[in-house]
């Protein structure tokens, strides 16, 4: 015997799984909202830049000086020139910090002596770095890399302490034990612990990294996408602005995602 | 190391020979005064109760901790802590303390490695003690793949596979469900009786110190002293619900009773 749904009952069903289906089709393409997401600031965008004329451009006027800077030679020297930069501070910081972050963590002293003073240069505002490296080296190249070293280093360091600190204390008597040696214990047991937060680390002083270079080339650089985007913003070319802005944020962070999605996929495979 | 332990006359032929051994922290006594003598293929338990001193103890065999009073020799090697030599065994956690990192195979790979076994060797090794585990199809995987009860197989397998002068056992199945670990307690003395190996076996059951060892050694509350050096008087092959190893256990719940109850919950109870 079969028992007769009632019709309304089995729409109402019917459009739940539909809703749900949708749903999980929705999140599972990830893309989708951060697509809307996009749209929205688009949106947002439009009435701001007619109330404002002519302070902020249209995306109209915005895309149209994308298009112009893509197709001059001197935006990419600034690109490679800001690029070069980045990767600089990115592994000079990146070196740095790990090797002060596992340092302190390893030892109560060096945690000592270092702790007061990352927490100095955490607190001290990037462009006095850029100041008194300028007041230091001159205007340069040197000045320009020291200042972003120094700035993202503290950063890397406090990633990788506190990493080093929270080590699972087993698998070091594990290592005690069957006396592994220095080599084996840093390499095969304390250096994939720190894996995930040096993954971390890596983000956020390349994050750093390019936002900081900016403010450090409109300080004090005739090259690279600051020096252009301060030029364009004392000329009042607005666009231009936000024309070097918007592709310089879409480079770094293909750059970044790129970067991010390899790694953490060759370093993390046992996870899975 | 064969030759260490012939020729030297204090350490006769004991696998492991603890002599008078002391421990205390800053003055506070840890473990008081133990004497052990383990004979080589001879399995044994320690059976203490909880803070009395066991892992202190351990800390000392594994050389990870050097004895205040006394002497510990190894294989005839005196152990000495942190700075002494490495003694020679195998050492199983109470989890399964794998790298999670790298796979079964290359876990025991490390282990064999600090041992100084030649490269050469450690494929053929790696094989005999996993296929002896019954996990040889497990060498590639990952261990946070595996179950509980395989990964604490690993973990034996690695101990064994450095094929040391005795294997040290620290409460290994305690963290398994019931069944696993009672398999695991058959195979266990499967293994031990095929790899002649030598066993110093911790643990706070007695049912399965019974069931396991040849001896076993009652400890007191800490700071630690031996209560009774007691021998099984039970025939192998065991059965794990025999009313006789039952009965043992009974004899020995009662020689702990009065031991372990001292300002334990049975006198809270008689106050």
């Amino acid at each position: 015997m079969t028992a007769p749904v009632s019709p309304p009952g089995n729409r109402a069903a019917r459009a739940i799984a539909d809703r749900d289906s949708v749903g999980a089709r929705l999140a599972h393409a990830g893309w989708t909202w951060q697509l809307l997401a996009l749209g929205l600031l688009l949106l947002a965008w439009w009435p701001l830049s007619i109330s404002m004329e002519p302070w902020v451009p249209t995306p109209l006027a915005t895309g149209e000086s994308i298009v112009e800077l893509l197709g001059d030679g001197e935006f990419y020297d600034d690109l490679y020139a800001t690029s070069r930069r980045i990767v600089t501070a990115f592994l000079a910081a990146g070196l740095a910090g790990v090797a002060i972050g596992l340092w302190m963590g390893l030892s109560k002293l060096a945690e000592q002596f270092f702790a007061p003073v990352v927490a100095i240069a955490l607190a001290i505002p990037d462009p006095v770095y850029v100041m008194f490296a300028v007041l230091t080296f001159g205007v340069g190249e040197r000045s320009t890399d020291l200042a972003l070293v120094v700035a993202v280093t503290p950063f890397v360091v406090n990633i990788v302490r506190a990493s080093v600190a929270a080590r699972d204390p087993q698998l070091d008597e594990l290592a005690r034990v069957y006396r592994f040696g220095a080599h084996r214990r840093y390499r095969d047991v304390l250096l994939p612990q720190l894996v995930p937060a040096l993954l971390a680390a890596g983000r956020t002083s390349f994050a750093l990294s390019w936002k900081i270079v900016v403010v450090v080339e409109g300080m004090s650089q005739p090259t690279g996408i600051g020096a252009a985007i301060l030029d364009s913003f004392n000329l009042l070319r607005t666009r231009e602005v936000f024309a070097y802005a918007i592709i310089f944020t879409v480079v770094m962070q293909v750059v970044e995602q790129a970067g991010v999605r390899l790694a953490t996929r060759r370093a993390l495979a046992w996870r899975s | 190391m064969d030759l260490t332990t012939a020729s030297d006359p204090s350490a006769g032929t004991s696998v492991v020979a603890v002599d008078g051994l002391g421990v205390s922290y800053e003055g506070t006594p840890a473990i008081d005064r133990i004497d052990l003598h383990v004979e080589p293929g001879e399995l044994v338990s320690i059976l203490g109760p909880s803070g009395c001193g066991k892992s202190t103890m351990l800390n000392v065999l594994a050389g990870l901790l050097a004895p205040s009073a006394g002497h510990v020799a190894i294989a005839g090697v005196e152990v000495a802590g942190p700075r002494g030599p490495a003694p020679d065994l195998g050492y199983v956690f109470q989890d399964h303390r794998l790298l999670p990192w790298r796979t079964v195979r290359r876990n025991i790979e490390l282990a064999l490695a600090a041992k100084g076994v030649p490269k050469a060797e450690w494929g053929e090794r790696i094989d005999r003690y996993l296929g002896l585990l019954k996990i040889d199809r497990f060498a590639g995987s990952w261990p946070l793949r595996l179950s509980g009860g395989q990964r604490q197989r690993v973990s034996i397998a690695r101990a064994l596979a450095v094929e040391p002068a005795m294997v040290l056992m620290d409460e290994p199945l305690s963290t398994l469900d019931e069944v696993t670990a009672r398999s695991m307690r058959q195979e266990l003395l499967d293994v031990w009786e095929r790899t002649g190996a030598t066993i110093v076996f911790v643990t706070h059951s007695i049912r399965e110190a019974v069931f396991l060892s040849d001896r076993i050694v009652i400890l007191s509350q800490g700071p630690a002293t031996v209560v009774e050096d007691y021998r099984v008087p039970l025939s192998r092959p065991r059965w794990y619900e025999d009313p006789a190893l039952a009965q043992v256990e009974a004899e020995i719940v009662e020689k702990v009773l009065d031991r372990w109850g001292i300002d334990g919950t049975i006198e809270a109870e008689a106050t």
